[in-house]
């Protein structure tokens, strides 16, 4: 099963990779104005789109951990309750959702104004570095995710959901590379065809 | 294109090419009937259905949008509207289904253009003014195709009028897009209307040029904007140089009907006969109106001295209606079916031999005798007829 | 809307109205089916428009979001899937969120017609009709049975409008 993963993940990245390949090729040359006209306009729809998928990934991996830990019956949260402690298994579990919600809620946002921040990139509003360390950091931490889940696949999930899982978390890394790859080529190209940025 | 190219700026260049008043208005008639002649007005004169080459909206909202509905729709549009370039062009690292909707994107000068003037000669005023249509509507409506297909007739948001000002500069404006069908095109602010997006690759709305609005039919619009099949790159639509062009590769291909001329080749135009009202011609094309029709036929009318008659659909209807069954190919509109008829089966002929079945099947009579649909036998007894 | 749109919509409405009346039953094995089909028919629609965008719209401007669509539908599918073996109460809630969630889409798509000028009130009416009954479900959640009934009298309303709205004309631009 994890062989039969890995050769359709392969796959689909070579499908992926190869338009990028091509980009990749034509940009090694000299390019005429028009040519360059053509990639910035290339990435900017990228950033906008990427950016949009970002914000889509970031509300929905919150919602499902909410609801997965409110619903799920072998109840990961019931894990750490203490039974012997003095407060009560409610007050427990409450705090215990807050903690999760207040920390799915902060990495929700992260995705959340990343992809706010690519949105507006794509649009031709200027914007900082800041947003990109949070994209690489998204893009470490979904790989190392996605690669565990490849070789790890966690024994409680059926097929269908450890193929969604992979299919979820390759599609966040490929998002956030897409934001790397198209903003930093797409301020160059910027630079080099001298377009001001909108305030 | 709109009526005032296909109506009045046909007459004219039927006129500049020789032929007689009378001869010019059946030709400028037949040219626009392309635009009308619909299942409806075919059942309204019981003429054969196969013979539509256009399709009221009322038409399209009723069309099937399983493979035979597309097939059925592709067949008219494709044939009349949105003739296809090259069947043949590169495209890599696609699939089938890709590479045959990329193959029906309509442009000038293509080889089919040929094969329709071609096919018109011989056949009777009827058939020239349907091949000017074809003709005039390659260079209006490139870039698109006529078949549903988000993936080819899609448009981005990046619109842009290209705006010449009155100090010579260059100025671009931001189109937008409403999508109320009541609301008209407003020229000075840009707002134009255009179909709504689809994300269902077989939409009706991704028909044709629906998502670029009115704009490829206005003449004196210049703008630029981004194809979905275009992979990125910009395309400027020059519509007064294309418009220009159209009217003097329409006299070049007038006079090839008429016999002046031994050949038609693409890429030809006739700038010499009409170099003395380019002028004037370009001045009407940068009319920065919905409609020329008074701007036409006012020029159409100072070339022939005479008065064009306003366009009627009825005209010869009642013709075609008390005809007998034997005697109906001899009428104006019998005529105009058979032209119809025939460009339909060449063009599908044409796409389906180039492996692409997205126009349906075409069958070798010749070969095997007649199959299909039983109003394209008109054809076959065509042929039998002039061969006796 | 085509002839074989109409006819799909209606049979889909038809088929919701026998859902709800099933739900109103009492039959308790209603709910794991309901979450099955649901959660595969999303599935199906991801694994459909990642169909689509490997073989057409990764070559067309803009079609790497049909990509992350495909993505989106197959993960709310599969969540959709995993709530099968929960207790009734909570696949109520989760069917009533989708209801409220409906509605929101509903009413923003009657605001936008209205700004078009085009037929809005039934849609408004949908709208509005599902966000009072998750209201409604969420206000008698401690009765499962009314919520039950509740829900289910929305979805034969939600239905009954849609099966209205198919009859109408409606406007479309092709542009000719």
């Amino acid at each position: 099963m994890k062989i039969i993963f890995i050769l359709i993940f392969c796959y689909i990245c070579y499908i992926l990779a190869y338009s990028e390949y091509n980009l990749i090729e034509m940009e090694k040359q000299s390019l005429s104005i028009e040519e360059k006209q053509r990639l910035l306009t290339k990435h900017l729809k990228t950033l906008v789109i990427s950016g949009e998928a970002l914000i889509a990934f970031g509300l929905i991996s919150f919602l499902q951990t909410i609801l997965s830990s409110l619903l799920n019956e072998e109840d990961q949260l019931a894990n750490y309750l203490d039974e012997t402690s003095e407060l009560p298994v409610g007050v427990q579990f409450g705090i215990l959702f807050f903690v999760l919600f207040v920390i799915g809620g902060i990495f929700a946002s992260i995705f959340i104004l990343t992809g706010i921040s690519a949105y507006k990139e794509g649009h031709g509003k200027k914007r900082g570095f800041i947003y990109l360390i949070f994209t690489f950091l998204l893009f470490v931490l979904y790989s190392a995710n996605l690669v565990y889940t490849i070789l790890q696949p966690s024994s409680s999930d059926s097929v269908i959901r450890t193929f969604a899982n992979i299919l979820l978390f390759a599609s966040i890394v490929y998002c956030t590379f897409d934001i790397l790859n198209s903003a930093i080529k797409s301020r160059k190209l910027k630079k080099e065809l001298g377009v001001t940025y909108e305030r | 294109m709109n009526g005032d190219f296909h109506y009045y700026a046909t007459y004219s260049a039927a006129y500049l090419a020789g032929y007689t008043h009378e001869e010019s208005e059946h030709i400028a008639y037949c040219a626009n009937l392309v635009d009308l002649c619909t299942r409806t007005f075919l059942r309204h004169i019981n003429g054969p259905l196969s013979a539509a080459t256009s399709q009221l909206q009322s038409e399209l909202a009723g069309a099937r949008t399983d493979i035979i509905g597309l097939q059925d729709i592709t067949r008219i549009w494709a044939s009349f509207h949105f003739l296809p370039k090259d069947l043949y062009s590169k495209v890599e690292h696609v699939s089938k289904h890709y590479r045959d909707k990329y193959h029906l994107i309509c442009g000038p000068n293509g080889d089919l253009l040929v094969d329709t003037v071609e096919l018109a000669k011989g056949k009777g005023l009827e058939a020239i003014g349907l091949a000017m249509h074809v003709l005039a509507d390659t260079w209006a409506h490139a870039n698109f195709a006529g078949t549903p297909s988000l993936v080819i007739n899609n448009t981005d948001y990046n619109f842009f009028e290209l705006r010449e000002m009155e100090d010579g500069s260059t100025k671009r404006i931001p189109i937008s897009f409403g999508h109320n069908p009541v609301t008209k095109d407003d020229l000075d602010k840009g707002a134009y209307t255009g179909s709504l997006y689809q994300s269902s690759e077989r939409s009706i709305m991704n028909l044709g040029h629906g998502r670029a609005g009115h704009l490829p039919d206005y003449g004196f619009m210049k703008y630029e904007y981004v194809p979905a099949w275009a992979n990125y790159k910009p395309i400027i639509k020059d519509n007064p140089s294309d418009y220009f062009h159209a009217f003097s590769q329409m006299v070049y291909a007038l006079q090839y009907l008429r016999g002046t001329i031994d050949t038609f080749e693409k890429d030809t135009y006739d700038t010499e006969r009409i170099a003395q009202y380019e002028e004037k011609i370009k001045q009407i094309i940068r009319t920065r109106k919905t409609n020329c029709s008074e701007e036409w036929k006012q020029f159409g009318e100072s070339l022939s001295g005479q008065t064009i008659a306003p366009f009627t659909l009825e005209t010869y209807e009642e013709e075609y209606l008390n005809a007998t069954q034997e005697e109906k190919n001899n009428t104006v509109l019998g005529r105009f079916i058979l032209a119809a008829l025939a460009q339909k089966s060449m063009v599908t002929n044409r796409v389906f031999a180039s492996n692409n079945y997205l126009m349906g099947f075409s069958v070798d009579f010749k070969r095997y005798g007649f199959r299909g649909l039983k109003d394209f036998r008109a054809l076959l007894n065509q042929k039998e007829d002039r061969n006796l | 809307m085509t002839f074989w749109q109409r006819f799909m919509r209606i049979l889909g409405s038809l088929l919701v109205i026998l859902v709800a009346l099933v739900l109103m039953s009492g039959a308790g094995e209603a709910y794991p089916i309901i979450i099955l089909v649901y959660g595969f028919s999303l599935f199906f629609s991801g694994i459909s428009r990642l169909f689509f965008f490997f073989t057409m719209s990764k070559n067309m401007v803009g079609g790497k979001l049909d990509l992350y669509r495909g993505v989106f539908l197959i993960d709310i599918g599969v969540f959709t899937l995993s709530l099968h073996s929960i207790p009734h109460l909570y696949v109520l809630l989760y069917l009533t969120g989708m209801l409220g969630f409906y509605g929101i889409v509903e009413i923003l798509g009657a605001l936008d017609s209205r700004r078009l000028q085009g037929h809005w009130m039934m849609q408004m009416a949908r709208g509005i009709g599902s966000i009072l009954i998750m209201f409604l479900c969420l206000f008698f959640l401690n009765s499962p049975d009314t919520a039950v009934i509740i829900y289910a009298l929305g979805l034969i309303y939600t239905s009954i409008l849609r099966i209205i709205s198919a009859f109408r004309n409606t406007n479309i631009i092709a542009i000719q």
